[in-house]
């Protein structure tokens, strides 16, 4: 029997002022896979990922999240956990504040707020400035709460917009060993231009230029350096 | 549930940490102490001068609506900075992706937010509340009233929180969103200051203005039709506000999208209206205060109670929409008591058409009731009352003129007689009679007021004995006394306490006597008026031709008011008004300012008696009697002579808050502590959270 996807995105079309930004991508994403969504600036990543997460509607498909559809069952927006290229942050907050709200929007009960947030500050290595104010923090440190708070309701799908911006070398290797122990419970998607992160990373690689999904396949059929598809691809 | 407070207590947590609103705080303690500190400085004035009309003046209503007003119009200047913020800002900091991917519908993101910046707002209004209230150390307050004019302010800036909110939504920046919010409140003030010009549409402009519907709460008259209309206007900005979020998040692409979305909109503005217009059919009205200030004197409820058939009013009002609302509010506490009493008003135009009235009717209210029916141009309590007994009881004022004695009469038509005062008190709905007691023996038990106006000739000494009588009995009294007038009236007047100063009132204040062309030095213009019912709202001035000056008798029976004073370059002049005449203390002259007019009171029984003496009786005559405010007087005084009404005494509520007992020290502590105290613990709590905030930035 054919496993459902958790994520399925089908014929998703989106324009800006009659200037098409997605045309017709589609995508699957299962619990164990890792997608890289690979493109240059102004390819459509974010705006994907802004449409997969439930920001903004496409302006045709569909989307389904284990064979239902967001836009019949909002609900199903719980089951994600988003860290857009800006992470929605309270400045005057700290870590623990924000995540505390983030756990209370998530419905989360009192004594499964404390232990996620334990964990997830824990995970992120947050626990030193988890009182510090947000607005006081470097760039690598804001994006790890960004990642905490994408993570604290343990979500099935893990949408993560250029992830590693920001991160120095050692967070980086953090933030992929963190990535790798999610994989076997959560269908991630990450998009980013860095080739090496994907290519680490990635069991599934889409790439999108301009809108258009050029390519999608695994990793490990590509038969030839992803520096030189791609390069291929774009230049074609 | 949960998710809306979790938002309302992060948007309320987030304001308090900021240093802006501490500081905005100590701005606004520090204006509404000054604006509270002003009006404690006015009542105080006010009592220290003893203004005319002002004596039953209670601190609550000298102070509590207007500061509340001015407290409204601080607070909602500050709302469009409080909600600036709520949603735009988060869009501008990219927080507001955090809400959206969570699942929320928008309506619980909005009521969040709403809850979050209401807690604010209330704790505001809590502040502007306990202001007034410090006043307690000087005097007793109505609670009531305090309570409704907090109500309405309250309601007031959680409407225009609401607004805020929908104007956050619709903008991408803060500073977009609260230039909107300021632009809608201008829009709302202009809709208010139009609302009072003439024009069709001035009612319509009324109703839509939230300051009208404000000042119904601070003059304490709750009404189910202005809390209606403050929760639809919140009720509708928060609805277009998660309509705003909807289409923002699935915008509408198609054409049948957007007419479903357009008749949507329409849909929900017509159940708004309906539900507007259900409201308005069924107006319920509360009197909050503990005073009740807004109600009917019992004595009138209970003749309101008599009513059997439908009362209507029509009132004659030609272009002005603020003479209209002054006839609405004075008979709103007479609808309100009775389901019987309507209210229509009609152009004169209109009047003219249906009654074959002439065109000068505006500013009448015509009574009907059955088959009768009364007319009066003035909204006094006292006269509306007199109008309701007329009609309902068919009891009658009657104003009896004494004559025989050379007396001003009613219906002499020169100079010197009283055919224009006769017309106007019949006007008003009085009934007049000149009586003989040469021929009546007695005067008759249904007078109202019996006037002696100036006798030149003496009274006998039976008819003296038949005034006596008709003093003894309670009866009004009016006495006219002329420098010429006999002498045998003075014996009545010392019964109500007051003699006549020898001779002729002079006015030798030239400059005034120029301005008004005043060529006759016995003609005396009055400008000062004594504080008292009769005179209240007096603003210009009278001219007496030939009076008696009048001073007050030790009498422990009567109490006595000083009505009208001549200026201070007047005397008494005793010598004949022949050639150059001066003042002469040697030959027993008294100098100004003298009184011209005194009205006396005393209790009997259950009843309070009333008389008044005036130096003088040509002011009513058809030749002075259209000279500035003689006719406005003459009305007022009879007014005065004939109110129906109970005592004051009986009217008043258990709260004693006429005056306010400050000392000097209890003033000082107070100012310092308004002023500068509140101020100061804002400012120190803004300096305390941005060195929290630098600390952490650090």
């Amino acid at each position: 029997m054919k496993e459902t996807a958790a994520l399925e995105a089908a014929d998703i079309c989106h324009r800006y002022h009659d200037e098409a930004v997605l045309d017709n991508v589609c995508l699957q994403l299962r619990k164990g896979q890792i997608l890289g969504l690979l493109g240059p600036n102004g390819a459509g990543k974010s705006t994907l990922l802004h449409i997969l997460a439930g920001v903004m509607s496409p302006v045709s498909g569909h989307i389904n999240i284990d064979g239902r559809t967001l836009s019949d069952a909002p609900e199903l927006l719980r089951r994600i956990g988003y860290l857009p290229a800006n992470p929605p942050l309270y400045d005057d907050l700290t870590p623990l504040e924000q995540l505390r709200f983030a756990a209370k929007l998530q419905r989360l009960s009192g004594t499964e707020i404390r232990t996620r947030i334990d964990t997830v500050l824990q995970n992120c290595l947050l626990e030193e400035v988890a009182n510090r104010r947000i607005g006081c923090l470097s760039t690598g440190y804001r994006q790890r709460v960004g990642l905490a708070q994408a993570l604290l309701h343990r979500p099935d799908i893990l949408l993560l917009d250029e992830p590693g911006n920001g991160l120095d070398p050692l967070q980086s290797a953090t933030f992929h060993s963190l990535l790798h122990s999610l994989q076997a419970t959560t269908a991630i998607l990450f998009s980013s231009h860095n080739l090496g992160e994907i290519k680490t990373l990635c069991t599934d690689v889409l790439i999108l230029y301009q809108g258009r999904q050029l390519f999608a396949a695994a990793m490990d059929q590509i038969e030839e350096p992803l520096e030189q598809l791609f390069t291929r691809l774009i230049y074609a | 549930m949960p998710e809306t407070i979790a938002i309302a207590r992060l948007e309320f947590m987030r304001w308090l940490r900021r240093p802006s609103l501490w500081l905005l705080l100590a701005g606004i303690s520090f204006v509404l102490a000054f604006l509270l500190l002003r009006l404690v400085e006015s009542f105080q004035a006010i009592r220290a001068a003893n203004l005319a009309g002002m004596a039953n003046l209670t601190v609550t209503q000298a102070i509590v609506p207007a500061f509340f007003q001015q407290g409204a119009i601080t607070l909602l200047l500050l709302t469009p900075l409080l909600t600036m913020r709520s949603i735009a800002g988060e869009k501008h900091d990219h927080s507001w992706t955090l809400l959206q991917v969570s699942g929320l519908r928008p309506a619980q993101i909005v009521l969040g937010k709403m809850l979050g910046i209401g807690l604010l707002l209330t704790l505001l209004v809590l502040l502007l509340t306990a202001m007034p209230l410090t006043l307690l150390a000087g005097s007793a307050l109505d609670g009531g009233h305090i309570f409704s004019a907090a109500l309405g302010v309250w309601l007031m800036v959680i409407s225009f929180a609401a607004a805020g909110i929908f104007c956050s939504a619709i903008a991408k920046e803060p500073i977009s969103a609260a230039m909107l919010h300021y632009g809608l409140l201008l829009l709302l003030a202009l809709f208010h200051f139009t609302s009072y010009m003439p024009g069709i549409f001035a009612p319509s402009l009324y109703q839509l203005s939230p300051f009208s519907h404000l000042s119904a709460f601070v003059e304490a008259r709750f009404s189910s039709v202005h809390l209606a209309w403050f929760l639809l206007f919140s009720v509708l900005f928060l609805w277009l506000a998660v309509r705003q979020i909807k289409h923002q998040q699935i915008p509408t692409r198609t054409r049948r999208a957007r007419l479903l979305q357009l008749s949507g909109l329409l849909a929900g503005f017509a159940a708004l209206i309906a539900v507007a217009i259900v409201i308005a059919q069924f107006p319920l009205s509360i009197d909050l205060s503990r005073q009740r200030i807004n109600s009917p004197p019992p004595a009138v409820e209970n003749l309101l109670n008599k009513l059997e058939t439908p009362l209507h009013i029509s009132a004659v009002v030609a272009n002005s929409p603020a003479l209209r609302r002054k006839i609405e509010k004075a008979l709103a506490p007479y609808l309100a008591s009775s389901q019987k009493i309507s209210l229509e008003f009609f152009t004169p135009e209109q009047r003219a058409l249906q009654n074959n009235a002439p065109l000068d009717q505006e500013g009448r209210l015509e009574f009907s009731y059955g088959a009768r029916s009364e007319t009066i141009k003035t909204l006094g309590e006292a006269d509306i009352l007199r109008a309701l007994q007329r009609l309902i009881e068919g009891k009658e004022q009657w104003i009896v003129f004494l004559e025989g004695h050379g007396e001003k009469s009613l219906y002499t038509s020169s100079n010197n007689g009283y055919t224009t005062l006769n017309r106007l008190l019949q006007q008003q709905g009085y009934h007049t009679q000149a009586i003989n007691l040469l021929k009546l023996p007695a005067i008759p038990d249904n007078t109202n007021v019996l006037v002696l106006a100036a006798p030149a000739d003496a009274l006998l000494p039976g008819e003296l004995s038949a005034i006596g009588d008709h003093l003894q009995r309670g009866g009004n009294l009016l006495v006219l006394r002329d420098p010429v007038s006999d002498r045998s009236i003075d014996a009545l007047l010392r019964d109500i306490g007051i003699s006549v100063l020898p001779g002729t009132v002079i006015d030798a204040n030239d400059r005034l006597r120029k301005l008004l062309a005043i060529r006759h030095p016995a003609i005396v213009p009055i400008t000062e008026f004594g504080s008292h019912a009769i005179t209240a709202g007096l603003p210009g001035k009278m001219l007496l031709p030939i009076a008696s000056g009048l001073q007050v008798e030790d009498d422990a029976q009567w109490t006595h008011h000083s009505l009208l004073r001549s200026n201070a370059d007047s005397w008494n002049e005793i010598s004949d008004l022949k050639g150059h005449v001066r003042f002469d203390s040697d030959s027993g002259e008294t100098a100004g300012p003298l009184t011209l007019g005194f009205a006396a009171q005393r209790q009997r029984d259950n009843s309070e008696q009333r008389a008044a003496v005036i130096g003088d009786s040509d002011f009513f005559s058809n030749e002075y009697i259209g000279f500035g405010d003689n006719a406005r007087f003459a009305l007022q005084l009879f007014s005065w002579l004939t109110d129906p009404s109970p005592t004051t005494s009986d009217q008043q509520a258990s709260i004693d808050d006429k005056t306010l007992t400050l000392s000097d020290n209890t003033l000082l502590i107070l100012a310092t502590a308004l002023l500068l105290g509140l101020p100061l613990v804002f400012l120190l709590i803004a300096l305390w959270q941005w060195r929290q905030n630098r600390a952490d930035n650090a």
